[in-house]
């Protein structure tokens, strides 16, 4: 259905929007009159594709679906005579001026009566125009696809049958379910599989992508058509999946066939069910994504193509190329759908609670965040920002790991993600107007970006881990690799009194000894915390921490087991910084004489035992450990807001009391949860504080030498 | 739930061992090739038959960026980029995006721990899950 959208524009913008179409029509007809005498002027040809283009943009803007889509096709063809070398006939010509007066005509219409015209209005002309361009583009027409390739590809087997031999030690059901083999390389292959070894012929390389090209034009005009009412569209872009699906077969595009498949099925299934058109709006969402997976791939095609093995310069290596074959409008509606995806992350990082963790909303938005930022990426390079396309990028790979889990989403990336936004509109504005493009931000927003990673590493938990971190005197890249998992372990290990160690291992030699290196390191008491890369020279090291109970000698031992000249392990450990006098008293100073050096009263006597400093250290780590807990828990109720989260929970019920009743009985039980959990916390917290006042006293009450020669135990256990 | 296949390139024999290790602890998946750079990784995709490939980017002789390059479009397994040189948006990070890893886990920042147990709830194997569109496993650990 045609749809009403002039009364929701500023009567204003409106009018601007229609003088500005008018004079792009006059610009346009006024260039196609003057090729009428001379077709090759290939400077007019620029000016009418400009006029077109900046049309074609400027009613979709307005929102008149049906006279975009008929501009869009017309811009097919006018593209084939601009980039293709396509001669304009002079029956295009006289289409085209046909395709003009049609716009204006329709533009009048809805200038008077304020709604899109109806689709069929501009139906019979957009047939003309697809006819034409696939009459003229140059891998349907002058040569045939199937013509070139066919002859390389009969000797090749048939897609799908598997042609390697699987290992002996897979099952019969792994080599059904495994990819079937790509069977449809371009160069014959000894192996079978496809010429990844053998570069592709660049001409079949050029002509499917000419081919491909056009067929992602399609795709998107007949987008546009179902998304004004023309059901239709589906069955031409099945036929378009086909079709290219085939070409991509020869090729051994396999991505692409899987996504040219799904495309085919999808709307197979759409097509047969018939579905009404109030459906449109769940499917379009959907199809975008595939054209996007589809372009995708074609940028991949592309880039295995380096410019100079192409016959034709690097036309085909030139994503902008492919790009105006597709949609480089869709960069407006992507920015603005990029701040709605911050919006709503803004939302959920506020309730983090235990459902929206469980749902994976958040991932889920950061996914498409991530597919938007890909397509902007596309946008941006195809105007020529290269700044603002590596931001672009640099922003998708933060979204693709938050979706992956492996960054999480906060108002750090939400806001600069909002910034972001405000300037590659404002940069993308510009070049579209015509004007140089403030770029002053960009090397500073990327900077911003890429430091994401780090920033979200200051928040207090983090500062509480790097202090107990400092309690041993560590290599400070050990810091930079502590997950909360691996500082959990370390905590325990702290906890439990136990000896930490670090092992710089060279383990590239000796296979025999990196397994038994490793066997070792998931060995009973060895507890392995986390490791960092070294390198040295032109050798790449693991630095491996890891706590145990076990001595320094026992270690030793171990390690000497392994590595008998002692070449490819070193042992050092770990000391706590805290530690009283540790160079004037070397380790191996026996016990008997720092105890006489103390004045030594305490040995058996009621003085300070080593216990009540171990239950110090002890009772520390418990707090800080307690404290993360409680912070973490306090943040999220903080962040609550309750009031709202129970008007969301009745709004969203609907009046159904029953399930009212069920969501609120489930938010207030995380709620009671977490209260329990900070109950029982507070309980651990005083008793923490009870024993360190008991030994804080006891300490008081003790001689210094009482006190130096327990911690010197602490720290150095008889072997 | 049938056999993933997995296949390691990267040219620490260390990372491949422990790697290796890990995914030996998963009754689902198997490693099905095991080599040290992007070239010897061409020769070795047919016979192999990878579900999915953990690529390693900085290796002497074919690098992970150019194998990907050549790769991507050809052949159906998911390829994830497992380096300890591409923090979330630095340059390589953003060039192996750009030429379609399907994820990027930067090693070894927990992602690759070597610690078995831990490991089992880590990153990469979520990764591998989600990308070959496999239930998650529980292992008591």
């Amino acid at each position: 259905m045609a749809e009403s959208r002039r009364s929701s524009e500023p009567e204003e913008v409106w009018s601007l929007l229609a003088q500005e179409g008018k004079r792009n029509l006059a610009s346009a007809k006024e260039a196609l009159l003057k090729l009428k005498q001379d077709p090759d002027d290939a400077e007019r040809v620029e000016v009418l594709f400009r006029a077109v283009h900046s049309f074609r943009g400027g009613v979709r803007m307005m929102g008149l679906g049906v006279v975009g889509l008929l501009a869009h096709h017309a811009e097919d063809l006018i593209a084939l005579a601009r980039d293709d070398g396509v001669a304009l006939q002079s029956e295009m010509i006289d289409l085209l001026l046909k395709v003009l007066d049609r716009s204006q005509a329709m533009l009048g219409q809805i200038l008077a009566e304020g709604h899109d015209a109806e689709p069929d209005q501009a139906a019979g002309l957009i047939e003309d125009l697809q006819r034409m361009i696939v009459q003229n583009t140059p891998s349907s027409n002058s040569q045939p696809l199937h013509g070139s390739v066919a002859p390389a590809i009969q000797s090749q087997p048939v897609s799908g049958v598997r042609v390697a031999e699987p290992t002996n030690a897979l099952t019969e059901s792994t080599i059904e379910t495994s990819p079937p083999a790509v069977a449809a390389g371009i160069q014959p292959n000894p192996r079978g599989t496809c010429s990844l070894t053998v570069p592709d012929d660049p001409r079949s390389v050029a002509e499917f992508l000419v081919r491909a090209g056009s067929g992602l034009g399609q795709l998107h005009a007949a987008l546009d058509a179902l998304a004004v009412g023309m059901p239709d569209a589906l069955a031409q872009i099945q036929s378009m999946a086909n079709d290219l699906k085939g070409a991509a077969e020869r090729m051994g595009y396999q991505r692409l066939v899987a996504v040219l498949d799904e495309l085919d099925r999808t709307t197979r299934a759409d097509a047969q069910t018939d579905a009404p058109s109030n459906e449109t709006a769940e499917r379009l969402p959907r199809l975008k994504n595939v054209e996007l997976e589809i372009f995708e791939e074609l940028t991949h095609i592309q880039a295995r193509t380096a410019p100079q093995e192409t016959p034709e310069g690097n036309r085909w290596t030139d994503v902008g190329w492919l790009f105006r074959h597709w949609d480089a409008e869709r960069v407006v509606a992507d920015l603005a759908r990029l701040s709605e995806i911050a919006d709503v992350l803004d939302q959920l990082t506020g309730h983090s609670t235990v459902e929206v963790m469980v749902s994976g909303q958040s991932e889920k938005s950061a996914q498409e965040a991530m597919v938007l930022l890909k397509a902007i990426y596309y946008s941006c390079i195809f105007y020529h920002l290269d700044q603002a396309a590596h931001l672009s990028l640099t922003l998708a790979d933060i979204y693709g790991r938050v979706a992956q889990g492996e960054l999480i989403a906060n108002d750090v990336l939400t806001r600069l993600t909002r910034t972001c936004v405000t300037n590659l509109s404002g940069a993308i504005d510009a070049v579209r107007a015509g004007i140089a493009p403030p770029l002053g931000e960009f090397a500073k927003l990327i900077e911003q970006a890429q430091n994401f990673m780090y920033l979200r590493t200051d928040g207090p938990v983090f500062q509480v881990t790097r202090s107990v971190l400092d309690v041993l005197r560590l290599p400070a890249a050990f810091k930079e690799v502590m997950t909360p998992e691996a500082m959990t372990k370390f905590d325990r290990a702290l906890q439990a009194g136990e000896r930490f160690f670090t092992v710089l291992a060279d383990l590239e030699r000796d296979y025999t000894l990196s397994s038994a290196f490793l066997e070792w390191s998931y060995s009973e008491g060895i507890h392995l915390i986390t490791n960092i890369t070294v390198h040295r020279y032109d050798r790449t090291l693991f630095n491996f921490l890891l706590a145990t109970p076990q001595s320094r000698k026992e270690i030793l031992a171990a390690l000497v087991q392994m590595d008998p000249q002692w070449q490819y392990l070193t042992l050092e450990e770990c000391v706590s910084r805290e530690q009283v006098d540790l160079k004037a008293k070397p380790e191996e100073k026996p016990a008997q004489e720092i105890e006489a050096e103390a004045g030594a009263t305490v040995r058996g006597g009621a003085g300070v035992s080593t216990e009540v400093i171990e239950n110090i250290s002890e009772t520390l780590s418990t707090l800080v450990a307690d404290h993360a807990t409680m912070h973490r828990v306090v943040t999220r109720l903080a962040d609550q807001d309750i009031l709202e989260a129970v008007l969301c929970i009745i709004q969203g019920a609907e009046g159904d009391g029953t399930r009212v009743h069920r969501e609120l009985e489930n938010y207030l039980k995380e709620w009671i949860e977490s209260v329990y959990t900070l109950g029982q916390v507070e309980s651990r917290v005083g008793t923490s504080l009870g024993q360190l006042r008991l030994a804080t006293r006891t300490l008081q009450l003790a001689p210094v030498s009482d006190v130096l020669h327990p911690l010197h135990r602490t720290a150095h256990e008889p072997d | 739930m049938s056999l993933k296949r997995i296949m390691l390139v990267d040219d620490s024999s260390t990372m491949r061992l422990v790697i290796r290790n890990l995914i030996n602890t998963d009754p689902n998946l198997v490693v099905t090739g095991s080599v040290e750079n992007g070239a010897q990784a061409l020769e070795e995709l047919a016979h192999a038959q990878p579900d999915l490939i953990l690529l390693g980017i900085e290796m002497p002789g074919m690098d992970g960026i150019e194998f990907l390059r050549r790769v991507r479009s050809k052949i159906q397994a998911k390829i994830v980029v497992l380096s300890s040189v591409v923090p979330a948006g630095s340059p390589k990070a953003v060039q192996a995006l750009c030429l379609g890893a399907d994820a990027i886990i930067s090693k070894p920042s927990g992602a690759v721990s070597f610690d078995l147990k831990e490991a089992r709830g880590s990153e990469l194997f979520a990764t591998i899950y989600r990308l070959l569109g496999m239930e998650a496993l529980q292992i008591p650990a």
